[in-house]
């Protein structure tokens, strides 16, 4: 096709008139971050197919439903993985609970140890990799945005439909968190050497 | 993304160290069969939708065929008809305006129980929309005028009336309307009257 196809806008309306490259644009400019999106926050990749799926149908199957005076089109896209993504997680019984109060008393012990070091490359991934997961929503949210896709906290903010300083604090609690989750692992793999 | 000092903060900067390794080592893009299913599913949803339209547009174009048909077909039976109801159109008289015949601002007046004269000068409104005065319809014309009109009382449907120029509004479209319909020697409505 030779009109070029630019804005999300126009994209849409060519969507709706059953254009199938302005489809694919648009599938090719938002796949990849809603995809991973879903994958980090739920940790299961059919998960992150599904929730792709679902939001592209959605979209193709009702593309005026999409306001631009609500917010960008990125927002709108990951509102609607964060929903799916998150029944999907109910669904399927996935979502790991989160740590109980007695596995954070340890932290007072470990949380001056500067155990991050002691691990290795690899088991410090698949560490860093579960304990994202049993971050609570809201701050998994925060480190998958800010961290893992690299928004700013004022892109993360519209997306998470909250302030900017609301997603710098949340993402600072999440790191503590994170820091206390993986020497609560540390420790544990220790007593377990032992 | 903040930006940690690792001297500082070695910790923090081991996070975020370890936080990048992990989002460069996952997925970056869907599975391509996500998105061969996606285009299949968009060609089959528009080819749907396709169908379903043109369905409409013809079952559309149909309607107001039939409608129109039906229409024409009762006007004309209902002209054929000497029991019907029937009253001499009421005489109009020769107006000024016909100097200017695009001006078209004269009413027929109520009705009189007399009969019409071969040929009227006077073009009956096309503004008035009132009950009880008659509305030139698109097919009058006065130049056109020869032979005895007839007024013809008939109940239709708002639409009905609305297929043949009268100005009714859109919302009375499926209300039965009693209106008297001038016709001409031939069945050409030239004005019409809503009576109820």
């Amino acid at each position: 096709m030779a009109e070029r196809l630019s804005d999300d806008q126009e994209l849409l309306r060519q969507l709706a008139n059953g254009n199938e490259d302005a489809f694919r644009t648009l599938y090719e400019r938002y796949q990849g971050r809603i995809y991973r999106f879903a994958l980090h926050m739920s940790g299961n990749s059919a998960i992150g197919e599904e929730t792709t799926q679902e939001v592209f149908l959605a979209l193709m199957g009702k593309p005026k439903g999409y306001d631009p005076a609500k917010g960008s089109l990125a927002g709108y896209l990951f509102g609607m993985a964060r929903n799916i993504t998150r029944r999907a997680m109910q669904e399927t019984a996935d979502d790991i609970p989160l740590d109980d109060d007695a596995d954070w008393d340890e932290l007072a012990v470990a949380d001056g140890l500067d155990v991050l070091e002691e691990l290795s490359n690899g088991e410090l991934l698949a560490a860093l990799r579960q304990a994202v997961l049993t971050l609570p929503e809201p701050y998994r949210e925060v480190v998958v945005l800010c961290d893992l896709e690299e928004l700013s906290y004022q892109e993360a903010a519209e997306l998470l439909e909250c302030s900017p300083g609301t997603v710098a604090s949340r993402l600072s609690r999440a790191r503590t968190l994170l820091k206390k989750k993986l020497s609560v692992e540390k420790v544990r793999e220790q007593k377990c050497a032992t | 993304m903040r930006d940690i000092d690792p001297i500082r903060n070695p910790s923090e900067a081991l996070l975020s160290a370890a936080l990048n390794r992990l989002a460069k080592g996952s997925a970056r893009q869907a599975p391509a069969s996500v998105g061969a299913q996606l285009v299949q599913e968009f060609r089959r949803d528009h080819v749907h939708r396709r169908r379903t339209r043109k369905a409409v547009i013809a079952l559309v174009a149909c309607l107001v065929l039939a409608t129109a048909t039906l229409l024409t077909l009762k006007l004309s039976v209902d002209d054929a008809q000497p029991a019907m109801v029937k009253q001499p159109l009421p005489a109009v008289a020769p107006n000024a305006s016909t100097a200017n015949p695009s001006a078209a601002t004269q009413t027929i007046p109520t009705p009189v129980q007399t009969p019409l004269p071969g040929r009227r000068g006077g073009r009956p409104t096309a503004t008035s929309t009132a009950q009880g005065e008659f509305m030139a319809l698109g097919a009058y014309d006065p130049a056109m005028v020869s032979g005895d009109l007839q007024v013809v009382r008939l109940e239709l449907t708002g639409a009905d009336l609305r297929l043949v120029g009268a100005p009714v509004p859109e919302d009375l479209a499926d209300r039965h309307l009693l209106a008297d319909i001038v016709l001409a020697g031939d069945g050409t409505p030239y004005a019409v009257r809503i009576v109820r």
